[in-house]
């Protein structure tokens, strides 16, 4: 048993501390709900029965993540082990006859009910500054010094061999080692982790969809069985060429889904057209058919992985023009045969198997007339969109894709 | 105890997405393709016909008008002036394109001068060059009047076409001869004599036919179904056949065909318009018919011999080239690129091609 022993100080900064804790009380946490976390229940007489004040104290340490107060009535142990819960922090208080102050601790923990240790606060009755301040330092050093006593386990995680298991990126890791975790060729991998605890976790595997999730190791022997989903290469993509006219590709991925091939096919045969109404001008029919076709071929790359909630990548594209005039054969367009356009674009996953996306680029036209290539849209009204043009190349920018992808 | 959890990679849906997705389909979707068909068209038999005889650009051109405008040049070989003809439907409006700069192929528009002109006739108005290669323009758009303008500074001075009646139905058209001449055929229908007359004016070398038509009273053409006729047409004197191509009361379109020797004694063939109403004839009896940018050249039986995709590519007419002593055919095409977001200005570009008459069908798709 440890015995400390204080005088008396008070300090009005300690007021605000508890104060702010005690609105917090009723959400019966006092960090994220992941990690390390520890019940507390502080009773008695006094102020140091306060149990505000116990979990605002236990809530400082680095070391503890979350602070639940046990509810009045309830077993202390039991509701820490069904709350997986690390420790469990049982504290009396009383005031004595002489005017000092008496405030006896346990640290125990909830899955076998065994105490860890133990010991006293002694000193003139607290204020709600002394408690702020120092009080409870015994015990926040207590329950760090027992963390490593209370349950700690091999957890078996089971998975494709090869796989590379880490935390999740901007969340604590809990226990897992810094370093990632690799699956044996044996497929089982067995890592000592504290038991009960909360887990965020995070596999990726060569040839399949990275996986995430969060393991609670509420037991020992418990094991975790990493998903595997190979990935599925082929993909549909329909999407409208700057918003108008349906296009229609398909993808090909490979380098585990980092890269993809693309052929697919622009058509200008039907698309919407919508222009303001002009004085004294006819408006044009709001579907608006031109004879032209662009098969194309591209590639492009992710910068994010799969599971990424915005996933981001380039693209470079290359297509014909493919002309169909009433009366002749068709041929490539004699102005501009061919394009390449270069866009970045974003992929937003809405299930498992579909996407939408928008890509925003730049379409070239190399080997081209610029000045005829201008003269074709001269009669038209095109909307927000700048041309620049040489004697045989034509750029126009911003040209914009939005539409799904369709894994098969 | 085994613990799988669900891997999060389908998440729900997020308004701001959507609405960006959304957004970006309203603000393009007045997008118009990078393409114009009936300028690849041209571009297709441009290549045929090689490099342009003449070819300029003019800076800081008031669109205005230019929409469906062509450049008519003069018959000569090397042309240093011309009219821009802009052609607004109901209304011709010319410049004058008084100077060409063959070296540095530039040439400046006119626009302190105007002529203008109301157009009855659709596309059938008739609006072509002196065969003998002098600067003025004959000009006629309604039954009752035609002009004579000069290139270089839009004067002009009219006459009385074909007759004092202006009501009716009215054709004309031109064919050059084997030399720097041409004949004009002129036909019109007095709807209060309700007599179908024509005349035509051959060896015509330039400025006013001589002497003026005066078709009522003319030469009476057998032609039963004049009354018929509502819409005015190409009228061609073509080799030994008189053309009359016209769009009927029922809105059906025709062509009439008569034999020139019998033209006032047996009534016409009638023929449907295939290959589109004819747009000229060419020194050789063969026809010219345009329809969506397609031109055809036809027999004198109307039976298309060949056909080229034409586009903006504009057949102006035939010219005698005493150089080589050959007939050559002569297609201008005139394309306006606008260069300034804040007004309505921009590059004119003007080519002019040439081929001979005889080497036609290398046009031929």
């Amino acid at each position: 048993m440890m015995r400390h022993r204080y005088h008396g100080r008070s300090l009005a900064i300690c007021l605000c501390v508890i104060t702010v804790l005690t609105c917090a009380a009723p959400m019966a946490a006092f960090a994220d709900e992941e990690g390390v976390r520890v019940m507390a229940r502080c009773g008695g007489s006094g102020a140091a029965a306060n149990q505000v004040s116990l979990a605002a104290a236990l809530a400082r340490s680095s070391r503890l993540d979350a602070i639940l107060l046990a509810a009045d009535g309830t077993d202390l142990v039991e509701e820490a082990a069904r709350t997986s819960c690390a420790l469990a922090v049982d504290v009396s208080s009383e005031s004595l006859p002489s005017g000092e102050a008496r405030s006896a601790w346990r640290i125990l923990d909830p899955l076998t009910g065994m105490v860890l240790t133990e010991g006293v606060v002694e000193g003139a009755e607290p204020t709600e500054r002394d408690l702020a301040d120092f009080w409870w330092i015994p015990v926040i050093d207590a329950a760090e010094a027992a963390l490593p006593m209370v349950s700690k386990t091999l957890v078996r995680i089971e998975g494709f061999p090869g796989t590379i298991i880490t935390g999740q990126a901007g969340k604590h890791r809990g226990g897992l080692p810094e370093g990632p975790l690799v699956v044996p060729d044996s497929g089982v991998l067995e890592v000592p982790l504290r038991v009960p605890g909360t887990y965020p976790w995070r596999a990726t595997s060569a040839g399949a969809y990275p996986e995430h999730g969060y393991f609670g190791a509420l037991e020992q022997g418990a094991s975790l069985v990493i998903p595997r989903r190979p990935i599925r290469p082929w993909s549909l993509e329909a999407g409208l060429y700057m918003g108008q006219f349906p296009d229609f590709w398909v993808n090909r991925s490979f380098g585990d889904d980092q890269w993809f091939l693309r052929l697919g096919l622009t058509q200008f045969l039907f698309g919407l057209y919508l222009v303001d109404e002009q004085y004294e001008e006819q408006t044009p029919s709001a579907i608006l058919s031109m004879p032209l076709l662009q098969p194309g071929a591209g590639l492009g790359g992710y910068l994010l992985p799969k599971d990424a909630y915005l996933r981001p990548y380039w693209s470079a594209d290359i297509f014909a023009r493919l002309v169909f005039l009433q009366h002749v054969s068709p041929r490539f367009d004699p102005i501009a045969p061919m394009g390449t356009t270069a866009a970045l674009g974003a992929e937003w996953g809405i299930t498992e198997r579909a996407a939408v996306f928008m890509e925003l680029g730049t379409a070239l036209y190399p080997f081209c007339d610029g000045f005829l290539m201008a003269a074709s849209r001269s009669g038209y009204d095109s909307g927000a969109m700048a041309i620049i043009y040489g004697s045989v190349w034509f750029l126009e920018l911003p040209v914009l894709r939005i539409g799904a992808r369709f894994t098969l | 105890m085994t613990r799988r959890t669900h891997h999060s990679s389908a998440t729900s849906a997020s308004p701001a997405m959507l609405l960006t997705l959304l957004l970006a389909a309203l603000t393009t979707s007045c997008w118009h393709p990078t393409f114009d068909p009936m300028l690849s068209a041209s571009e297709a038999t441009i290549r045929k016909l090689g490099e342009p005889a003449v070819y300029f650009t003019a800076e800081n051109v008031q669109q205005w008008g230019l929409d469906n405008a062509w450049f008519l040049p003069p018959m000569v070989d090397m042309p240093t002036m011309g009219l821009l003809v802009m052609d607004m439907g109901a209304k011709l409006a010319f410049r004058s394109i008084p100077t060409i700069d063959a070296i540095n192929h530039t040439g400046w528009v006119n626009t302190s001068s105007s002529f203008e002109v109301s157009n009855t006739m659709g596309d059938a108005y008739l609006a072509c060059a002196a065969p003998d290669g002098n600067s003025n323009a004959f000009v006629s758009t309604h039954i009752s009047e035609a002009w004579i303008v000069q290139m270089s500074d839009l004067s002009n001075s009219s006459m009385v076409l074909p007759g004092t009646n202006t009501q009716g139905s009215f054709g004309i058209g031109i064919i050059a001869e084997s030399g720097p001449t041409a004949t004009i055929a002129c036909y019109a229908y007095d709807a209060l004599s309700l007599e179908p007359e024509y005349e035509t004016r051959t060896a015509w070398t330039g400025g006013t036919p001589s002497p003026v038509f005066s078709i009522d009273p003319g030469t009476i053409l057998a032609f039963s179904s004049a009354a018929q006729v509502t819409e005015p047409g190409k009228f061609l004197a073509a080799g030994t056949y008189l053309y009359l191509s016209c769009g009927l009361s029922d809105g059906s379109r025709t062509i009439f065909r008569w034999a020139l020797a019998t033209a006032d004694t047996i009534e016409p063939i009638q023929y449907t318009e295939d290959y589109g109403p004819l747009i000229g004839a060419l020194s050789d009896g063969r026809l010219l018919a345009e329809q969506d940018g397609i031109i055809s050249v036809l027999d004198a039986n109307l039976v298309r011999l060949f056909k080229f995709p034409a586009g903006t590519l504009r057949f102006v007419h035939e010219r005698y080239d005493s150089s080589n002593l050959l007939m050559k055919v002569v297609f201008t095409r005139t394309l306006f690129v606008r260069t300034s977001t804040h007004d309505d200005i921009g590059t004119l570009k003007v080519e002019v091609y040439e081929i001979p008459t005889a080497d036609l069908a290398n046009l031929a798709d």
